[in-house]
């Protein structure tokens, strides 16, 4: 995944925390979860991939959301 | 004994409803029964009557047959948040001093590294245990522990309050009453099956309703949940519901079944309840209830039309429910009346036995039997209750109750710190989040690396501060106590 496209999961990740200074912490595949993040920021996470995307996201992408990385990921894959 | 009679009275009346559901499985009766006799009998090898079994697990089918399984036993179920750190856990193993533990995978293998020796059983396996093949358990009273309930405490650390099988029952006498709940009716259990809020699920089984549990709240996951299931009541709290509007899902779902939403836990803003009752074309119902008082006390149905609050701000919870007696009551203890404010008292069968392994605050928050919520509340002259404040140190973060004192514990570990105060901040999204004001113990000031360090080690992630505020110094009165409603406003004004 490319620099840019991590730099605007961080972003986005930083966004939907209530401190946002958490994800910088976290190296690009650690878990979210287990570095700090709450449950009810990572639902945060997952509307505001929603409202990047413009479309509700798959049970699967839900599921899938557990790292920068993997935000990047799915914001890379596109609508 | 009560849980016992449910499910000998839903065994008799329909066998082949089902009682439970979860992603993994559909429960009847029938399996229900057979599956808490097996796990009964699993659970009386290793405790003895009013010994403690820990539940460390995600929301299943399982946790709520492991509540009926530890009481048909004698057994006292301790649930725990999974969410807590390690560091949280163990200072809860120590004074409960479980003689066994009901986990899922992760939970096992932190118990596993925890407490070397624990007993452990997969939660995941109790479909699958053998048939109970001794005598049913003798029945337990309806007076001996049942659940120890852990909550955030002034303290500092958690404290356990005690409930019996009495508490359930009254409460499900009073939802009954109160929500109408009955045989047919499908509920969705949203919320944790470890918070207090879990005798709600207990209270529509005991209605021979269907219980429907959704393994961990995302709004995308519960809307699904309310459309496949078909659940015509769910409870979740107001930051849930705020959710549920935000998600692009709702758009395509079919709510139709959908009649009930109750809510509690926190205020709930007029605009969500306009919203969400416009949206999801539902009746709201407000429930006020408090861990120590065994669930849900007060209610506020949906054709219930209260005037003007007594104070502006001021929110209604309702009337209390069958079986609650509520008073106002002043400084001296006094019952208060119409347009006075005062703190909560509330008294009946569902009060707490008391916090597990500490009498003094047991007979702090229990005067001959009536509990003291310390919330700040009025009554009006139609009987209505109105919420002016929490607890004034509670901090009430999307429904979840954090103390002050757990953080600052924490904080104080940092060897940048001299001084710390945490008070609640006002949250569009959370509520309130909790907001730390810190003094720095040396030239190079506050290192909030360290502190998030610390918070993370320490706290579950849901406990830690939304920001971290340095000042020069603490504000204390002359008796050195913290005037934490000056850093309430300082921290409303940012």
């Amino acid at each position: 995944m490319p620099a840019p496209a991590r730099s605007v999961a961080r972003e986005l990740i930083r966004q939907s925390l209530d401190l946002p200074s958490v994800v910088d912490r976290l190296d690009d595949d650690d878990d979210l979860a287990v570095g700090g993040i709450d449950s009810g920021e990572i639902v945060h996470i997952a509307l505001r991939c929603e409202a990047v995307l413009g479309r509700a996201l798959t049970g699967d992408e839900l599921g899938r959301l557990t790292s920068v990385g993997s935000v990047a990921d799915l914001l890379g894959e596109g609508p | 004994m009560w849980l016992a009679g449910i499910l000998e009275r839903n065994l008799r009346r329909g066998p082949d409803r089902t009682a439970l559901r979860d992603v993994r499985r559909n429960v009847t009766w029938r399996e229900f029964d057979r599956d808490v006799g097996a796990l009964a009998e699993t659970i009386g090898r290793r405790a003895s009557a009013g010994d403690r079994v820990l539940v460390l697990s995600g929301n299943r089918v399982e946790v709520l047959e492991t509540y009926f399984a530890c009481a048909a036993a004698g057994a006292v179920a301790t649930p725990l948040n999974p969410a807590l750190t390690d560091t949280e856990i163990d200072g809860i193993l120590g004074p409960v001093a479980p003689v066994l533990a009901i986990a899922d995978a992760p939970g096992l293998e932190r118990l596993a590294r925890l407490r070397p020796g624990l007993p452990l059983l997969p939660i995941e396996d109790v479909a699958e245990l053998p048939d109970a093949s001794g005598p049913p358990p003798a029945p337990v009273a309806m007076d001996a522990p049942a659940a120890i309930l852990h909550t955030s405490a002034t303290s500092g650390r958690p404290k356990g309050v005690v409930v019996d099988q009495r508490s359930f029952a009254l409460n499900a006498f009073s939802w009954m009453a109160d929500v109408g709940a009955g045989e047919g009716t499908v509920f969705l259990n949203a919320c944790p099956l470890f918070h207090g809020s879990m005798v709600i699920a207990l209270d529509y089984l005991a209605a021979g309703a269907t219980v429907c549990v959704l393994d961990r709240f995302t709004p995308q996951g519960c809307l699904t949940a309310l459309e496949t299931w078909r659940a015509g009541h769910a409870f979740l709290v107001p930051s849930m519901v705020a959710l549920l509007l935000e998600t692009r899902a709702l758009a395509g779902t079919r709510l139709d079944a959908l009649d009930l939403l109750l809510h509690g836990a926190a205020p709930m803003p007029p605009s969500l309840a306009d919203a969400a009752a416009a949206r999801l074309g539902v009746r709201l119902q407000t429930i006020y209830g408090i861990t120590e008082g065994g669930g849900p006390a007060l209610s506020l149905r949906p054709d219930d039309k209260p005037a003007a609050p007594p104070v502006p701000g001021a929110t209604c919870a309702g009337r209390p429910m069958l079986g609650t007696v509520a008073r106002i009551a002043g400084p001296d203890d006094r019952t208060l009346g119409p347009g006075e404010i005062g703190e909560l008292r509330l008294r009946g069968d569902g009060v707490m036995r008391g916090y597990w392994n500490e009498p003094e605050a047991t007979a702090e928050a229990l005067r001959g039997g009536e509990l003291n919520t310390r919330d700040l509340c009025g009554i009006d002259g139609d009987g209505f209750f109105w919420v002016v404040d929490r607890r004034t140190d509670l901090i009430l973060r999307g429904g979840q109750n954090v103390y002050p004192a757990e953080i600052e514990h924490v904080l104080r570990e940092a060897s940048c710190v001299a001084d710390v105060a945490v008070v609640p901040a006002p949250s569009n999204r959370w509520g309130q989040t909790p907001v730390a004001f810190l003094s720095a113990a040396g030239p190079a000031g506050i290192d909030e690396a360290e502190l998030l360090r610390l918070c993370v080690a320490h706290l579950a992630p849901y406990k830690r501060p939304s920001r971290f505020v340095t000042v020069e110094e603490i504000p204390r009165n002359p008796a050195g106590k913290i005037l934490r409603t000056r850093l309430r406003e300082r921290a409303a004004e940012a």
